[in-house]
């Protein structure tokens, strides 16, 4: 198993629904003093600490992502599949370290990168050359690195004659297409990448389609969300399917994920839950 | 002894592991759990970022003005005019012999570091959720590019500060420099340190509950007035002394008019009751900060 790059292991995320409100500072105290006294958390889903008073706190709460465990290796394009709200954007932000699951470890070995919306950071006042150098630092690469890539990015973006003008006067495709080109450059052993293909017209989309294929060939590590049947069967090698948080099936070949995806949703679609 | 030795080296190895340091994994994700996990060394690691939100801080601020980099000058010096007029002139507060408009220049341009390190960093989580909630990299960056971008914008008010200075000493005004002059560095980290351990302690606290954050410009401005900004320390009643000196930030003002005026008053005591309190709250900053960083996004 040497060539495991990321190892996700009994993922819990756990969400409070509703207002944040000063009653939610009553709860946290409750919470802060139990654990300061060493007990479990009366208001969490993950302990049941047999005291049915909390119920209806409990009712409050709800589990983006239960028991989700799963392993992925190095240069698989691992595709993963769900209806809205089934858990996969939890799943990528927790991978992408922007919150913290509420249960569970992942590990990783190498860098790993997000596509997730592309063009953070990117400042309407400075120019597309600007951007990218601050685009690509908060990405986490290095000024040289970027420096080097530079000419690579630019032609990528199709934008080389504005790039000296600032990014609030460029139309809305271009600035995309430079955070896509700023993205897609990025050194990140895993990448993940969430329907980011929905960027630009369709010549733009197919350059993308072939740099991912291009990233999955040299041997990188992709995951890959989309609701794009075809894109999933296109690029991706492995994939699992979650469901209300849960994962529900996985397997070693897209096609059949993607078949019993397409089954339920059926399914899903006749008898709504 | 060995079966001891090995038992150690044990608990070693299962310490290293919790902290993530496996060899073989470079990032371990978990839950948050202790206080104490602080990754400085990644911070380090995104020095770029930060010296590129400096530079974005730079060029961004005054586009679309013809004065530019002007407004840095302009607004401390119709500040102290102002204050010269009002403090001085119509109040008659007394500046201990030296020109009202070179004791008014010296404590806004030396306060306002210190309040802008202070009001920059305080909103760290709420205005850059943006960013934060698409893209992980240290959050620490943030209010220390804060911290830096307001130094290069004190450096240049400093540079107004001394032009002030050397007409009213070319004029034959009696201020008298002295050698601790060489302080100064040592009294804008100071400031920079604690400006930004309230900071960000300030902006950990408004994440989820906001109401400390509409009270924020407010509790700087009560600062100042609890500071001998617009007056001087001698004028501070015998009897209110004693609570002046709880301040942090008045033997670092006291220290600098010294310095440059020849008149200011400290001991040993505040100064270390200063760095005491300067080193206790970036040292609770940083903690709280780097817990609430890890999933603040849930709750803004």
């Amino acid at each position: 198993m040497s060539n495991t790059v990321l190892q996700v292991d009994h993922l819990y995320k756990e969400y409070r629904l509703g207002l944040v409100s000063s009653g939610d500072f009553f709860m946290d105290m409750q919470t802060a003093i139990g654990r300061l006294f060493g007990r479990k958390d009366p208001n969490s889903l993950l302990t049941d600490s047999g005291d049915h008073k909390h119920d209806k706190e409990r009712k409050r709460h709800f589990l983006a992502l239960n028991d989700v465990s799963f392993t992925v290796q190095s240069g698989d394009v691992f595709g993963i599949l769900g209806h809205n709200g089934a858990g996969k954007s939890t799943l990528l932000k927790i991978l992408t370290r922007i919150t913290a699951p509420t249960a569970g470890t992942i590990k990783i070995k190498g860098g790993i990168a997000s596509l997730l919306e592309v063009g953070t950071g990117f400042h309407p006042e400075m120019t597309g050359r600007e951007n990218v150098y601050m685009n690509g630092t908060i990405l986490g690469m290095k000024r040289w690195q970027i420096a080097k890539k530079m000419d690579e990015i630019v032609a990528f973006s199709e934008v080389e004659k504005f790039i000296d003008t600032p990014v609030k006067r460029y139309s809305s495709g271009m600035s995309v297409r430079l955070a896509f080109a700023v993205a897609a450059h990025l050194d990140a052993e895993i990448m993940i990448m969430d329907e980011v293909l929905a960027v630009g017209d369709v010549n733009f989309q197919q350059k993308c389609v072939n740099k991912m294929r291009g990233v999955a060939k040299d041997g990188r590590t992709i995951l890959f969300v989309s609701h794009r049947m075809d894109h999933l069967c296109e690029i991706c090698s492995r994939g699992i399917i979650l469901h209300q948080g849960r994962l529900v099936y996985a397997a070693d070949n897209i096609n059949e994920v993607v078949k019993q995806y397409q089954k339920e949703a059926d399914v899903l679609s006749v008898k709504p839950k | 002894m060995l079966l001891k030795m090995a038992g150690i080296f044990r608990k070693i190895k299962k310490k290293v592991a919790r902290l993530g340091l496996d060899p073989e994994w470079d990032v371990v994700i978990r839950p948050r759990t202790g206080w104490f996990d602080i990754n400085l060394r990644e911070v380090w690691r995104y020095r770029d970022l930060a010296k590129l939100y400096v530079y974005r801080d730079f060029t961004v601020t005054y586009k679309q003005t013809i004065l530019g980099p002007l407004w840095w000058l302009i607004q401390p010096l119709f500040t102290s005019g102002v204050y010269s007029i009002i403090f001085g002139g119509i109040a008659g507060i007394p500046t201990d012999g030296v020109p009202p408009l070179l004791f008014y220049v010296s404590g806004v341009v030396f306060w306002g570091y210190f309040s802008s390190c202070l009001s920059d960093t305080s909103n760290t989580f709420l205005a850059n959720s943006g960013v934060f909630g698409k893209v992980y990299f240290p959050r620490l960056v943030v209010p220390l590019a804060a911290v830096f971008s307001d130094l290069f914008k004190f450096s240049i008010q400093f540079v107004l500060f001394l032009l002030v200075y050397f007409i009213f000493f070319l004029r034959g005004v009696p201020v008298q420099p002295n050698l601790c002059i060489l302080l100064l560095p040592l009294l804008v980290a100071h400031m920079a340190v604690m400006g930004m351990g309230l900071g960000i302690i300030a902006s950990s606290l408004t994440t989820k509950y906001r109401d400390l954050s509409f009270f924020m410009s407010y509790i700087i401005q009560l600062l100042m007035y609890a500071t001998p900004i617009i007056y001087p320390f001698s004028m501070i009643p015998a009897k209110w002394r004693v609570i002046a000196l709880l301040n942090p930030m008045v033997p670092v003002m006291e220290i600098f008019r010294y310095a440059f005026f020849g008149i200011g008053n400290f001991d040993a005591r505040m100064v270390v009751w200063s760095i005491c309190f300067t080193l206790v709250v970036i040292f609770l900053g940083v903690v709280v900060f780097s817990r609430v960083e890890k999933n603040f996004m849930d709750t803004i």
